[in-house]
């Protein structure tokens, strides 16, 4: 009697092959990983023909190779590792394969693949075996294929060490795979290291050797700083950031009071400088330290010396260098000015490893790694952070004491001209008389400044607490008391649904109206982009429109029929109107009879030259001269800043136009008029 | 042949055993989903009736999925040379062809369709355009023909007939003006526009750039009296987006009051509210209104051999009565009781 | 007593039963609402009553992500109701968004509300593929758009993405780089005409430096209705 067995049908080699690992590049480092545990230096890819299907590949290396029982038992094996992550090559490698389902991809890429391998141990032997996939089309379960490893002697001069080729390629090979793998080949051990007995893994294709003379020239020396942050195997932390010259400009001995519990590592991070698309360097070209950063830049890790993807690829950021950076953009590194890799010693096998090697099993372990290396980059942001606003201050104190210096050494001068007219030296008084106003003066206006930005900062910080989540909360609730005083109250169309729809619309325009100050913080608003003017113009009175409303008056917009734009920020577009139109609102506050009325006008006079006009009928300009309005600090509003007109005209001016006011306009009270320069209608 | 519910904009897929064909590809997703709840994965020809942004757009949009693959375009007319629009087209048939080069399946590319267009899909269909005439089409968009008309994009939209064994079947309206239907009718001796089933121009919309009420009625009475379709198909969305209007419907019912009107989706004019459920009549064929219950008809299927039309006449008017107080189709048909 | 109103919404897909909803093959009993203000926590608390489940209010503080308090909580519900903003008082270290996507990958239906800032839209739309539903707080409270809102979810998370959800490969141009924060790009096939922000740290150094008019791919939803759905996958550099 013959014992029964679960066979597997030939269907299965595909399903665990090209499914699992669609990609061909992982299948490949799966090849290049095996030379790597065989202890390899050198291990050459070669591609022939493979633009079109019907190419081949060689993968040969110059490690241990196989005996026949090594070839029978491990390498023909597939879903089986004779390799344990305690136990180390005689390399003192720890073995990078795994279960062998991506060699299996890989080794399925053609419809031929021969392995050829020369065991060290037997000097004088070579095996061979040939797997034809067609041969399992005909067949109902796999082990009906019978495959033959041939024994032969070496040549006398060949060396020890496996080939394996894939004949016949299914499909081909586009460049965008080649490069992907390119890169990843020369990522895969770490390129950062200068170790001469490491693995260097080459792809035979002119756009490897590019990469890897990128890659060679290791620009290190052009960061501005680097950090190197260590964690040792009992979870002690401990980091310093070094200047471009190896001094050390910031230290620490604990990244965070709590141990943390992954496997020792160390973290090296260069962050360079760059301004715009431009990076700051000492010696090399800027551009080569931008293609360097382009091809590598991101944070890779390296456990135990190998790569381990997909941490640092192209749009992997696991450690959010770039949140962060957004959360606080001063003084941080991005993805795109740094470049660092994570090498970790695993010596316990903490980390797991996915199987479709798209990463770590997030594992308690691997969370902690984590958040050593996210604890080593805010603590590098915090200390810079000291420093930059130590200078800051550092410069506000000296620009001071240098113009009191100066008007010293001038007083000097003219004491030491002999027989100086008294002229001269009552002029210089003079003119130290009306710097020191022209100073207070400033110094007034630079309060007020401060003082309405406080105003704002503290109002869009709080914006949150003080009305969205407040409107929120009563909004949820005013929803749920109506559909419950629908369901409970008898009589609820008598006695409550005026007061709660009346509740529910106070509601609707408070929501309208709270949103107007974040939207005028909005971040990319500052950005120095296209403007279309019309188009801010219209969203600006879409914000304002409930302002009108509760104001009781009517607003009239009436743009020309082009679309004007200039390069500017829509900040500074919308901090003409809005300041316009708020003054506009102010003085018709006073104004008794009805009907309110503000209009909004934009024509072109002249060719590539916008006017925009804002009027109102309330009482025109009174008690201030039509060029004292401009001026900072001078408002005859109750509660007015007197400033929402001088930033209307110095706006104005740094977009090269001109502000100018009627005291009675179309509609009787004031008529102002901005002319800017555009760049096209 | 499917009209597709793609919402706001139109697509025609016909597959028959020799290939499939797509007249006008729709925005965004949809006609993606519906090519793939139909599994059709390769497509011989694709045809844009015109070259507004919006077609050009779908077009991209098809080409870059690479869910699909294209093996002809024809794209009507060029008048888009030159926009962002047209150079990301352009991009992407660049893109296929280097994937043809690659071994991929190979592609052809033409600008320009007119009169006399002919694309046989094995030996029982054929695709014919009757519009636009070649020297309508040469004097371009932005020109004004003999008449003084203006020349918009929706003038020289193709207008494709589909005739199996010799005889139409199907007239494909594009996005077909008042300008371009006035050469239509005089080129009509030479080229009968009659057909029984009509997929109506630019989604029952305006149909004269004057966006005139009663311009739209004349022309819709115009195409119906020449047209004689026994079933108006709509590829309409409910607005916001969707367009079509009363005065659209009651212009062919005017000459046509017996003709079926059939609309992927529900107008607002014809229910103000929204259906409960979507109708139970939807195929698995993918309905852009489908999920939010916007559907009126869905997704129409003609069998062209046959002439069968579903939804049928029957349940597609039992889900008009319950669904759709205010039809337009039947508000405005002559000696409706409304 | 509240299944006259929900099954007239779907009839074939939801129900109610004297505790829970049955929303496909799942019944939701429980639902963690996750919210830094405890008002706002209790308010949408009564939506969820109402809709016939039983709220639980997330006390605070949940630390970071991967906490055993935030696994005790996912664990113990069978879906989650969050606000974007958890940040602000001493309540947790990540945002809603990030808690949604990473309920999302744990197979928990979870929905994200928030009230359309657009600096807050610009900072979900990394994790929006992971976020099937993104809505107005107001809006789920009322019970039968938050049973919809779960329908939505649950749907997603079995496989049927909805076609507004759906990636398709597709071309996205470049059509303006704002230095130091991001990009403004295009999406042709998209139906909307509308240009989307993208920060630097949501797209491929490669994109965020690209000059105007580079085309690039990605996966892009475009079946979208409005720009706030819109997601950006697996960029191809060109």
């Amino acid at each position: 009697m013959t014992a029964d067995h679960i066979r597997f049908a030939p269907d299965i080699l595909r399903r665990l092959g090209e499914e699992l690992n669609p990609a061909i590049d992982q299948g490949m480092l799966e090849l290049v990983k095996n030379a790597y545990d065989a202890d390899a230096h050198a291990c050459t890819i070669e591609l022939l023909d493979v633009n079109k299907p019907g190419g081949a590949i060689t993968i040969r290396d110059d490690g241990d190779g196989m005996t026949r029982a090594q070839l029978r038992n491990g390498w023909l094996v597939v879903g089986s590792s004779q390799k344990t992550a305690m136990k180390r090559t005689a390399l003192g490698r720890v073995p990078a394969g795994t279960k062998g389902l991506g060699r299996l991809a890989a080794l399925r890429l053609g419809l031929l693949a021969d392995c050829i391998t020369r065991p060290r141990s037997q000097p004088s032997r070579q095996y061979s075996l040939t797997i034809d996939w067609s041969k399992f089309a005909n067949v109902s379960v796999v082990e009906d294929v019978t495959l033959s490893v041939v024994s032969s002697t070496r040549k006398a001069n060949a060396n020890h060490g496996t080939e394996v080729r894939l004949r016949g390629l299914r499909r081909s090979i586009s460049r965008d795979e080649i490069l992907s793998l390119a890169r990843a080949l020369v990522l895969l051990a770490d390129p950062f290291d200068e170790d001469p007995a490491a693995f260097v893994p080459r792809l035979l294709v002119p756009e490897f050797a590019d990469l890897e003379a990128t890659v060679s020239n290791r620009f290190f020396s052009e960061a501005e700083y680097h950090l190197i942050a260590t964690v040792d195997g009992s979870g002690h932390s401990a980091a310093k950031v070094l200047d471009h010259r190896g001094g050390i400009l910031y230290q620490t001995k604990a990244l965070s009071a709590a141990e943390y519990q992954c496997p020792s590592a160390q973290f090296d991070l260069w962050t360079f400088k760059r301004t715009g698309a431009r990076f700051m360097t000492r010696n090399a070209n800027p551009s080569d330290v931008k293609s360097w950063i382009n091809s590598f830049g991101g944070v890779h890790v390296y456990v135990d010396g190998l790569r381990v993807q997909p941490y640092g690829n192209r749009g992997d950021d696991w450690l959010q260098l770039n949140l962060r950076r957004v959360r606080s953009p001063e003084e941080r590194p991005s993805t795109n000015n740094s470049i660092g890799r994570v090498a970790v010693q695993d010596i316990r096998g903490d980390l797991a490893q996915k199987t479709d090697r798209s990463g770590f099993i997030e594992t308690r372990a691997f969370l902690e790694l984590r958040r050593f290396g996210e604890d080593a980059l805010d603590w590098m942001s915090r200390e810079r952070l000291k420093t930059v606003e130590r200078d800051r201050s550092l410069q506000r104190t000296h620009a001071v004491s240098q113009s009191t210096r100066a008007a010293g050494q001038l007083e000097k001068a003219i004491a030491a001209v002999p027989r100086a007219p008294a002229e001269l030296g009552r002029a210089f008084r003079r003119l130290e008389r009306a710097r020191r106003q022209e100073e207070r003066r400033l110094l007034r206006e630079v309060q007020l400044y401060r003082t309405l930005s406080t105003a704002g900062i503290t109002a869009a910080t709080f914006a949150h607490e003080t009305d969205r989540t407040t409107l929120k909360v009563m909004e949820m609730a005013i929803i749920a008391v109506e559909r419950r005083a629908k369901r409970y109250v008898e009589d609820y169309a008598t006695h409550l649904e005026e007061p709660i729809t009346s509740l529910r619309n106070s509601l609707d325009s408070l929501a309208r109206l709270s949103g107007l100050t974040l939207r005028l913080l909005e971040r990319d608003k500052r950005d120095i982009i296209r403007v279309d003017v019309h188009d801010v113009i219209r969203r600006l009175s879409a914000d304002f429109a409930p302002l009108f409303e509760r104001r009781g008056a009517t607003y009239e917009l009436e743009l020309f029929g082009g679309d004007p734009y200039l390069r500017t920020s829509q900040a500074a577009v919308e901090s003409i109107l809005a300041n316009l139109l708020t003054n506009s609102l102010n003085a018709l506050r006073r104004r008794r009879q009805s009907p309110r009325r503000v209009l909004v006008r934009t024509a072109v006079m002249m060719p590539l030259t916008l006017t925009v006009t804002v009027a109102d009928n309330g009482p025109g300009i009174i008690g201030l001269s039509a060029e004292e309005i401009w001026l900072p600090g001078q408002s005859t509003e109750a509660g007015g800043t007197g400033f929402g007109l001088t930033i209307v005209r110095d706006t104005v001016h740094d977009l090269g136009g001109e502000a100018s006011v009627i005291e009675h306009g179309v509609l009787g009270g004031a008529e102002f008029r901005v002319t800017i320069p555009v760049l096209g209608n | 042949m499917t009209v597709v519910d793609v919402g706001h904009g139109s697509a025609t897929v016909i597959v028959t055993d020799d290939g499939v064909v797509i007249v006008d590809t729709g925005p965004g997703s949809a006609l993606l989903e519906y090519l793939t709840s139909q599994q059709l994965t390769t497509i011989h020809t694709v045809i844009l009736s015109h070259a507004d942004a919006d077609h050009i757009r779908g077009l991209v949009g098809l080409l870059g999925a690479r869910t699909v693959d294209v093996q002809e375009v024809v794209v009507n007319a060029d008048s888009m040379q030159g926009s962002t629009t047209w150079r990301d087209l352009v991009y992407e048939l660049d893109a296929l062809e280097r994937r043809a080069k690659d071994g991929g399946a190979p592609f052809t590319f033409t600008v320009g369709i007119t009169t006399g267009y002919r694309h046989a899909l094995g030996s029982s269909i054929e695709l014919l355009a009757l519009g636009p005439r070649q020297r309508l089409a040469a004097l371009g968009v932005g020109n004004r023909d003999a008449t003084g008309q203006e020349i918009r994009s929706n003038s020289i939209s193709a207008v494709i007939a589909v005739d199996v064994n010799g005889s139409r079947v199907a007239l494909l309206g594009g996005d077909l003006d008042d300008v371009g239907l006035a050469h239509l009718l005089d080129d009509a001796s030479a080229r009968p526009l009659r057909a029984p089933f009509l997929v109506y121009p630019h989604h029952g919309g305006h149909s004269s750039h004057r966006s005139n009420g009663a311009d739209t009625e004349v022309f819709a009475r115009t195409l119906a009296e020449v047209v004689e379709p026994e079933v108006a198909i709509f590829s309409t969305s409910r607005p916001p987006a969707g367009n079509i209007r009363a005065e659209t419907v009651r212009g062919l019912l005017a000459s046509m009051p017996r003709c079926r009107v059939v609309c992927t989706q529900l107008s607002t004019l014809c229910a103000a509210a929204v259906p409960t459920t979507a109708p139970a009549y939807l195929s698995d064929a993918y309905s852009h209104g489908r999920d939010n219950h916007t559907c009126c008809a869905g997704t129409v299927r003609l069998i062209l051999s046959s002439g069968t039309l579903a939804p049928s006449a029957a349940d597609h008017w039992r889900f008009i009565e319950a669904a759709a107080p205010t039809a337009l189709c039947r508000v405005h048909r002559p000696g409706s009781a409304a | 007593m509240f299944s006259a109103e929900l099954s007239s919404e779907s009839p074939f897909l939801c129900s109610a039963t004297e505790v829970g909803v049955h929303v496909l093959d799942r019944t939701i009993t429980r639902v963690a609402v996750i919210d830094d203000v405890a008002e706002a926590r209790a308010a949408m608390g009564w939506a969820v009553v109402d809709a016939g489940m039983e709220a639980l209010p997330a006390e605070g503080p949940l630390n970071d992500i991967g906490s055993a308090a935030v696994d005790r909580l996912l664990s113990s519900v069978d879906a989650v109701v969050c606000d974007h903003h958890l940040a602000y008082g001493d309540y947790a270290a990540f945002s809603g968004a990030e808690l949604v996507a990473f309920c999302y990958s744990r197979g928990l239906p979870a929905i994200l509300s928030t009230q359309w800032e657009k600096a807050e839209i610009e900072m979900i739309r990394t994790h929006r593929a992971h976020i099937p539903v993104l809505v107005n707080p107001s809006f789920i409270a009322e019970p039968d758009h938050l049973i919809r809102a779960l329908l939505s979810c649950v749907q997603e998370l079995s496989g049927a993405y909805a076609s507004s959800r759906r990636p398709w490969r597709t071309l996205v141009r470049v059509v303006d780089v704002r230095p130091s924060s991001g990009v403004v790009v295009e999406v042709p096939a998209w139906q909307g005409d509308e240009m989307i922000y993208l920060p630097t740290e949501a797209v491929p150094p490669y994109v965020g430096e690209a000059e105007v008019d580079r085309r690039f791919h990605a996966r892009v939803n475009i079946g979208a209705a409005r720009s706030e759905e819109l997601f950006f996958l697996d960029w191809e550099d060109a």
